[in-house]
Parts: C-alpha cells; sequence; structure tokens
C-alpha cells in the first residue's frame, strides 16, 4: 500500500498545526513497513520554484509550488498544473490512500483531480478550520463586527460580505461542496469543528473526529519546582487579532495588585509586528506598565524545539483565542506538557479542556471573567495539583495515524 | 354695392355713410394664397356678421376667424375706434373659386366684396402679410400649423418679450436628437392655463407642448412660485420630436398669450446617443411621474429608443462570428443548449462541474455559450481551454464582435448549433442532479402539440423559482406584466406529467429548432432583455401551438439575479422592465385579454 499526504505547507518552511499534523501522518506511515512508499506533497511558495512545478524536497518529499487564485470558491490559482503537473504525478505515484491535509493555498480542484486519474484510490480530507464554510478566513468570525458566527446561510453570508450576493454563496457552496464529494471519508480534529461541517452539508457518516497527534514522549523528569514566588502563566502562539493576548493583557490590568504580585505571565509569541497598527499600539500601550511593574514578560518567538523547554518553566498555560478554534495544538502541547489549560470556553477550546477538570474555562473576549480565573488559579490551594492530575496524555502521532489507517479498513 | 377685385390685390374699401351720419365699411387689406392656405386681412365698420361664401364650393368654408382693434382706421375715418372690427381669416384647404366677403347690415343692403379666384401669392407678399400680422401670431400658429414655410416667415418675426410680460416664462435645457431618428427636448414653462406653449425649429416645424410629459421639479417651484404661485407645480417638460432635425439647428420655445407670440427660449440641436441603451440610460433618468410612464412612453421616448433599436439591429456586422470548438465536438446531437453569457462568466465554472457530472448529458448536447459582452471576450479565450481541459465537458464559443442583448445572443447562439432540439438556458440555472434534459427531450417528443416546454426551476432553499409563468394586470402600469405563480413557495409533489401554461420562462426552454424557426426565434427589439420569453411563447401560440412546463423535483436551481428584480435598487433596470412591459402590451395586450378570458372561463366552469 501507498499513501499519499497532501499538505498546504511544508513544516520545513510553516510550523502551522496542520502541517505538522500531516507531515507527522506520513512520516508515521513511511515507518510501517506496508507503507513504505509512502509521500509527501506540500505546496510550496519558494519563488525558486516554477510556478505549478512539482519538485523533490527530498527522498519521497515534494513541494509544489501552487496557490490559490479565487479564495471565494478556494480555486486554484494554476488550474493547468492540477491538470497536468499533479496529474502526471499521480500517474507516477499511483498511490492507494490519498490523505488531503488541507486545500488552503492549493485549490478545492486536487479532490476531484485525485478520484478522476485514480477513481480506485481512498481519498481521506482532514478539515483544518471552517474554510469551506466561511469566507471570513474559514474562521466564523463576522468580517466587519468580529462577532461570533453560529451558522452559515446564504444571506448570513452575503450581510458579511455585501459585496456578494446570497447566489453568489450559493456558487461558492456549490463548488466546493461538488469537490467535496469526490472525498470518501473526512476527518475532523475535534467534534465542534465536525458538528460545523455536518450543519453544513457534510453527512455525518462519513465525517470522523481524530485528534491531531502529538510526539510521544515520557514527561521532561525535570526537578520539582522549588519555592514558587509568583505563579506562571505562560501564553504560546501567534500572536494576531483572533488569539486574544490583548484580552489577557487587559485581564491583568484588572488584578488588584497586591495579587499581581503573587503572580506573572510569560507571552511567547510571533508575527506582533505584522499585525495591523492598531494592533500593534493596543497591544504596547497594554503591555509597557506591566512589563515594568514585573507581572508580564514579553519574551518573544520560539523555535518548535524550544516549547517543551519553555512550557515547562509554566504552571497554567493560558489559550484566550477570541474566535472558535478547531483543536489548537497549543492545547496538546501544554496536556503533553503536564499544563493544565485556562481557555475561553468555546468552541474546540472547550471541547478539548475540561472545565474544573484539566483546566478553566471563562467567558470568551471577557477579560474580567478571565482576571478572576488567573486570580483563582493563582490563589487557590490544590487547584494546580487537582488539575493537573487529570490530565490525559493526548493522542501520539502513532495512534492518530492508528486511526487514521483504521478508517482504511 | 360690390366691389370686385382684380387677381389678388387689395381692393378699395367699401363705405356707405346715412344721413344720421352712421358708417358702415367692409375692406380686406390683403390676400395671401399660397398651396395649403388662403389668409385674408382687413376690417369692417358697423354692421352685423361678416360672412365668406365661395358659391362653387362643395362644401362650407369656415375659416379660423379673429377679430382685432384698428386704431388707424379709426382714425383716418374718424370714428370712434369700437366701432371698427380688424379681422384675420385663414383657411386651411384653399376654397376655389370666387369668394364673397360679405358685412350683413341690419337694415338695407349688405356691403360685398367679391375675391376673384387667383393663383398664389409671391413670397414677398406672403412675408409682408405675416410681417404685419406677428402680432397674432398664435392664432397664425394654430391657424398655418400644417404650412412649415409660413411658420418658419412668422417665427423669423418674433420678438422676445418685453421686459415686463410676465404671464410666461420657459427655458429649453436639452434639445438632443439623432438625425433620421427624433430626439427629445427638455425644459420647464410656467403660466397661466391660456397660455399655449410651442416647440418650433427653423424649417418652421411646430410642436405645441399640449401633451408634453411634465413634472414638478422643485428648483422651478422654489425660484417662481413667489410670483407664479401653484403655476409653478409641474413645470418640467419632456417633448418628443419625431420630425426630420438636424444637429446644430435652431429650435425655439414660443409662448403665446391672447394674440401675442413670443420666443422665450432657443437652443439648438445636441447629439443624443445613438445607442438605444445609451439613449434610454439618458432619458428614463428624466423624472416624469411613474404612473404615466407607459403614457410618456407611448408619446415621447418610447417611438425613439424603438427606432435607435431597428437602427442598430439593420447595422450589424455582417461578418462571420468567431467561433471556436474546444474538446471534441458531440457527433450527432440530440439537443443544442444555448447559453448567453453577459456581464460575468464565473457560473460557467459551476454549470461545467455539474454536467461533467452527467456523461449522458454531455454526450448528446451540443453545448454553445453565446459572448455578449467584450468584457468577456479575452477572459474566455484564456479560460474556456482550462474548462473544457478540467471539466471535460466540450463545448463552443460563439462571439458575434458586439453586444447584442439577450435575444440577439440567444438567435446567434441557436443559429450557430445543431440539433432537431434547442434548449435556451441561462447561465445562472445550475443542475444538481442528472437526466433531466432528456426527460424533457421525450417529453416534448411525446406531445406534438406543445410549441415549448419549460422545466419546474428552484431556488437554492428548494422553494420553488419558476413553474410556468402566467399573465397579470397591473393596474398602475397599466401593462400585463409576467407573474411566476407559487415562486417563493414549497414545491408542491414533483409528477412526470407535463401541466399546460399560459408561458413558460426562457431561462430553461426546450423547442423544437423547426418551432424555433418557424416564429423567427427570440424578438431582438427588446431593451436589454426582458419580456422576449412570453413574447416567444405568445408567437408559438399563435402558431397554434401550446405552452407546458415539466414539474420535475429539484434538479435545476435557478440563482435569479435578486438584484435585478429588487425595486430601487435599480431605476434603470426598473424602467428597462417598464419600457419592456409597455412594449409587450402595445404588441400583445389583446392577445392576453382574450387568453385570460378563456383562462377565466375555463376556471369558472370548473
Amino acid at each position: 500500500m501507498k499513501a499519499l499526504v497532501i499538505a498546504h505547507a511544508h513544516p520545513d518552511f510553516s510550523v502551522g498545526g496542520a502541517e505538522i499534523a500531516a507531515y507527522n501522518l506520513f512520516r508515521n506511515l513511511k515507518g510501517r513497513s506496508r507503507y513504505s512508499e509512502s509521500i509527501f506533497l506540500a505546496r510550496s511558495d519558494l519563488t525558486s520554484q516554477t510556478h505549478g512545478s512539482i519538485m523533490l524536497r527530498r527522498p519521497g518529499e515534494y513541494l509544489w509550488r501552487q496557490n490559490i487564485g479565487d479564495w471565494f470558491r478556494l480555486r486554484t490559482e494554476n488550474p493547468m498544473a492540477v491538470i497536468g503537473v499533479f496529474r502526471e504525478f499521480l500517474k507516477r505515484e499511483r498511490p492507494d490512500i490519498a490523505f488531503v491535509h488541507h486545500y488552503a493555498h492549493i485549490g478545492v480542484e486536487i479532490l476531484r483531480e485525485i478520484k478522476q486519474t485514480l477513481p480506485d484510490c481512498v481519498l481521506i480530507l482532514t478539515l483544518h478550520e471552517y474554510a469551506a464554510i466561511c469566507n471570513s478566513q474559514g474562521q466564523m468570525v463576522k468580517a466587519k463586527s468580529k462577532k461570533l458566527c453560529y451558522r452559515e446561510s446564504l444571506e448570513d453570508c452575503s450581510n458579511c460580505f455585501p459585496e456578494r450576493t446570497p447566489q453568489d454563496f450559493w456558487l461558492r457552496k456549490h463548488y466546493i461542496q461538488k469537490h467535496f464529494e469526490y472525498a470518501d471519508a473526512f476527518v475532523s480534529p475535534s467534534d465542534f469543528l465536525r458538528q460545523r461541517y455536518i450543519d453544513w452539508g457534510v453527512p455525518a457518516e462519513h465525517i470522523v473526529v481524530i485528534e491531531n497527534g502529538q510526539p510521544s514522549r515520557s514527561r521532561p523528569n525535570a526537578a520539582p519546582p522549588g519555592v514558587r514566588t509568583r505563579t506562571r502563566f505562560g501564553f504560546f502562539g501567534q500572536i494576531t487579532e483572533y488569539k486574544g493576548v490583548e484580552i489577557l493583557l487587559q485581564a491583568i490590568h484588572l488584578i488588584a495588585t497586591e495579587i499581581r504580585t503573587k503572580m506573572i505571565v510569560d507571552i511567547h509569541g510571533a508575527n506582533l509586528e505584522s499585525q495591523a497598527p492598531a494592533f500593534q499600539d493596543l497591544i504596547e500601550t497594554l503591555r509597557k506598565p506591566l512589563i515594568l511593574e514585573g507581572v508580564l514578560r514579553w519574551v518573544g518567538p520560539y523555535e518548535q524545539t524550544e516549547l517543551a523547554q519553555r512550557m515547562e518553566k509554566v504552571d497554567w498555560v493560558v489559550v484566550p483565542s477570541v474566535w472558535w478554534e478547531n483543536s489548537p495544538m497549543v492545547i496538546q502541547e501544554a496536556f503533553v506538557n503536564g499544563k493544565p489549560v485556562i481557555c475561553a470556553g468555546i468552541g474546540g477550546m472547550a471541547e478539548k479542556v475540561r472545565d474544573g477538570v484539566d483546566g478553566l474555562h471563562f467567558e470568551v473576549r471577557n477579560p474580567l471573567d478571565l482576571a478572576e480565573i488567573l486570580v483563582r488559579a493563582a490563589v487557590e490551594p490544590g487547584l494546580l495539583q487537582k488539575l493537573k492530575a487529570n490530565i490525559r496524555q493526548p493522542l501520539t502521532f502513532e495512534q492518530c495515524a492508528d486511526s487514521y489507517l483504521e478508517l482504511i479498513a | 354695392m360690390t366691389v370686385h377685385s382684380a387677381e389678388a390685390r387689395p381692393v378699395s374699401p367699401v363705405i356707405r355713410r346715412t344721413g344720421e351720419g352712421e358708417v358702415t365699411g367692409l375692406s380686406v387689406d390683403r390676400i395671401v394664397v399660397d398651396v395649403d392656405f388662403l389668409a385674408l386681412s382687413g376690417w369692417a365698420v358697423g354692421g352685423q356678421d361678416l360672412t365668406f361664401t365661395v358659391p362653387n364650393a362643395r362644401v362650407s368654408m369656415i375659416p379660423s376667424l379673429t377679430f382685432f382693434t384698428r386704431d388707424d382706421v379709426a382714425a383716418g375715418y374718424g370714428i370712434s375706434s369700437d366701432q371698427v372690427k380688424g379681422f384675420l381669416a385663414v383657411w386651411r384647404d384653399r376654397p376655389r373659386g370666387d369668394m364673397r366677403v360679405r358685412l350683413n347690415v341690419r337694415a338695407g343692403q349688405p356691403l360685398e366684396i367679391v375675391l376673384l379666384s387667383h393663383e398664389g401669392s409671391s413670397i414677398t407678399e406672403l412675408m409682408e402679410f405675416l410681417r404685419e400680422n406677428s402680432s397674432r401670431a398664435r392664432f397664425l400658429f394654430e391657424g398655418l400649423v400644417h404650412n412649415s414655410a409660413a411658420i418658419m416667415a412668422l417665427v423669423n418675426h418674433l420678438e422676445v418679450p418685453p421686459p415686463a410680460f410676465n404671464r410666461a416664462k420657459g427655458h429649453i435645457e436639452h434639445a438632443r436628437g439623432v438625425e433620421g431618428v427624433g430626439g427629445l427636448l427638455i425644459g420647464w414653462t410656467v403660466g397661466e392655463p391660456d397660455v399655449r406653449f410651442h416647440l418650433v425649429d427653423e424649417r418652421g416645424a411646430l410642436v405645441a407642448l399640449d401633451d408634453a410629459a411634465r413634472w414638478t421639479r422643485h428648483d422651478i417651484v422654489e425660484a417662481m412660485s413667489k410670483e407664479y404661485g401653484d403655476y409653478a407645480f409641474n413645470a418640467g417638460f419632456l417633448q418628443s420630436w419625431s420630425g426630420a432635425l438636424s444637429i446644430g439647428g435652431r429650435i425655439r420655445l414660443i409662448a403665446s398669450v391672447e394674440d401675442a407670440s413670443y420666443a422665450l427660449a432657443e437652443t439648438r440641436w445636441t447629439p443624443a446617443p445613438l445607442d438605444p441603451v445609451s439613449f434610454a440610460r439618458w432619458s428614463f433618468e428624466l423624472p416624469t411621474p411613474r404612473e404615466s410612464f407607459a403614457e410618456r412612453l407611448a408619446r415621447h421616448d418610447g417611438p425613439i429608443i424603438d427606432a435607435l433599436i431597428e437602427r442598430k439591429t439593420s447595422r450589424r456586422r455582417r461578418t462571420a462570428p468567431t467561433i471556436h470548438d474546444y474538446g471534441r465536438k458531440t457527433e450527432r446531437p440530440t439537443c443544442a443548449v444555448v447559453v448567453p453569457l453577459f456581464g460575468r462568466h464565473d457560473f460557467m465554472v459551476n454549470q461545467l462541474l455539474a454536467f461533467s457530472d452527467d456523461p449522458d448529458f454531455v454526450s448528446a448536447v451540443d453545448l454553445v455559450y453565446v459572448i455578449d459582452d467584450h468584457r468577456l471576450v479575452s477572459a474566455l479565450a484564456s479560460d474556456a481551454p482550462v474548462y473544457e481541459a478540467t471539466f471535460g465537458v466540450p463545448f463552443r464559443t460563439v462571439w458575434s464582435g458586439e453586444n447584442r442583448g439577450y435575444a440577439g445572443a440567444t438567435n446567434l447562439g441557436v443559429a450557430n448549433s445543431s440539433a432537431p432540439y434547442v434548449l435556451l438556458l441561462n447561465s445562472d440555472v445550475i443542475p444538481v442532479a442528472s437526466g433531466w434534459l432528456e426527460k424533457m427531450r421525450s417529453t416534448l417528443a411525446a406531445h406534438p402539440e406543445i410549441g415549448v416546454l419549460g422545466a419546474r426551476l428552484y431556488h437554492p432553499n428548494g422553494a420553488i423559482q419558476h413553474d410556468g409563468m402566467g399573465f397579470e394586470w397591473d393596474p398602475t402600469l397599466k401593462v400585463y406584466l409576467n407573474k411566476h405563480p407559487g415562486s417563493g413557495l414549497p414545491a408542491t409533489p414533483s409528477r412526470d406529467k407535463i401541466v399546460k401554461r399560459e408561458a413558460v420562462t426562457g431561462a430553461c426552454a426546450l423547442m423544437r429548432r423547426d418551432v424555433y424557426e418557424a416564429i423567427g426565434g427570440l424578438d431582438e427589439k427588446y431593451l436589454i432583455g426582458d419580456f422576449e420569453d412570453s413574447d416567444l411563447c405568445l408567437k408559438i401560440r399563435e402558431k397554434g401551438l401550446e405552452i407546458a412546463c415539466l414539474p420535475l423535483p429539484v434538479t435545476l436551481i435557478h440563482l435569479e439575479r435578486q438584484s435585478f428584480s429588487q425595486i430601487g435598487a435599480s431605476s434603470f433596470r426598473d424602467s428597462v422592465v417598464r419600457y419592456n412591459a409597455w412594449r409587450h402590451q402595445a404588441r400583445w395586450g389583446a392577445s392576453i385579454s382574450k387568453l385570460c378570458a378563456v383562462e377565466k372561463q375555463r376556471t369558472n366552469a370548473k
């Protein structure tokens, strides 16, 4: 058996959750004798590569220079490369199974192409966010008001994008769904996301939940922390408008000064500099006095390999995202490292973190609510130990791959 | 006492004085004869009524007659001026033979002048006459309206109103026309109701503003109501000019009060858009009342737009259209599917994606996309081969080199297709299941009495979009409009049995090619595109064939462009609908009334 894993990026160049999940699935399959011939095809935007071409990265791993030409219908920029280079690639490699981890930056046409060229190939599509459902960057957050969106409908979507009619949204949905029809099954990393896709029109029996895998390793056998002078909270991830860092900073401002002396928040995050100026200004205004005061430490970007080490230093991981999320990698990483998670109580976050069991929920976008939860986490005796004890080891890469293979069987 | 004139010369006055010093008199100062009129001017003193008789005339010759004071005569004869009546008489059809002008006197013999039959005055005489009587221009305008030479001469003697004149005001803001077609004049007038307004050009063609389309202009109300009160309302006018015109030629607005006429304003013809849609875009902006839009069209811009469409159609390129075949041509197709493309072509992607799922469809049709938009030509040239390669559905594109509108494009597509059946299909009709076309075709094949077979179409939410059309009288627009019974409502159970309808939409309509050709296809004279489908159905009915609809299950989604049907979203689009409704009404009003009566009878009989 030969599997082809397709991702919208190669982890050599990009460290998003979806590409890491895809790559680890590939690596894990390749390690199994039955799937030793498996290959990985990642979309690339390397300017050194010709548009539309497929190029060897290393044995079994390929880069495909491709992009989306029409983000509205998720149509490829280079359709001739789909029916040309990609078709040739499929004919040469003839995989028995294709695991497609994303169509973002590639286009949904690959789904049809795979089944048209290789009708016997089993096609599994893993859904990583709401791109097919939602034109608002796949976030299911209203385009202008930034309110959370609970359901798509042609009329609601047109209200979000007044320049597009409900008919346009029908065409969008029709185009995407017609291509989704070529998938034999869908995988969703969270039940929440699965339900959204069922509401949108994917038949329930076609879509299963398989959590993204995590590296299998025993918890670092670090020495137990010495005397803690402050409770340590950590934020890990991108600093964008959707990740809620500003909510976290506002929450710290709302905590009484004497309690603030009992805690510290570390921000491990990248890409603030590429955000909108207004957002950068907001963050700057909020963080400056806190840094001076010593309750906030702005640590900055980290390499994936540094994560475990950095996480080890904190007591709690905070995930204050202002959108639904799907299955944020940081939650799995926190659990791998034995850290309870404080998160917004919606969507994929609320599903992955059990409130009062292995973490705490606060009301999404509510700094005061978060402030009270942080205070509770900082001062309630025994809480941290209790929640730590309840943490379940996340799915390993290997277990994840097993689940994918069970689908085929 | 009778005096005979010699030729068309004035004769000496006939004067009679009685012993008591009472004076009676009759004079004809001037006689003007032209091919189509005769005019006399003169005066009478005392006496009773004036009569004009031509003994040999077959019909009585009663002139248009006006009286006025003649102080010069009163002074000359030393009598009070209220005793003297000047008169001006005009005959439109020139009486042939000698004419007796008689002033009847209470007691005694009438005074009489016999004017001998004569043949035509010189231009100089005509001019002199008109100059003398220019203060009675209003009377002459009405009497001589048919004689443009006389009108022209008269207009040249018109004066601008004196400074104190305040009975009427007016202005011409636009005179836009197309030579050989006609034009529209836009402006405003205010004045007392008995003031009459005319437009006149330098050739003497005269049009009264009595039937102009009028509307209230707020700028005029604001500026004029202080002086004119209520008369400032309804000042705006729109008046068609159907006669000859030349760009640059002068056109004047004339106000006539009692006897006097004044040139209020003057402008020159400027060119109007030659393209009917561009013309309509301009003229439909002129805000005459909506409730009388049909009337306005009938009297003013309707015939001009009609003529411009005709002009455009007759000047079409004669060159062969540009045709490209993508993919292998279908051999012996059973049905041509003709889809016009205008504005955007992304619907094609969804349509082809859907067709590609229906191999029977692909192998049976000759699929023709008619490009009807300059903006799409280049995009399609690069996208079409990719679409064919991606979806594997062969098709043809046809481009005539110009935009022909929905009907013109469809007719072109049908002419450049082959197959015994023709399906008219809109680009925004997307199938979501297979086998529908063959079902429609076999149904039509089994019903030779049916001329056109439509299909039930659905909104994206599964409600009915189209299930056959009917006609509905619109009392505000005073036209029949197409109605879509059941549209927007949940579908009744679908059946395989056809349902007879008054008409069906052209968004998805199947016909035998010979029927399509026999009726000459779609009427290309509607503006942009509208009503051609019901027009087509009515033409088919004229041939004695019937119209039916097939109530398919949810198979065809019609993304009816809501932006087009939303009232207010585009007032131009709305006006276009009204134009087409007016044209449709003019052509089919009577047939539809009959059809509706039959329908009503049938319903009542049940």
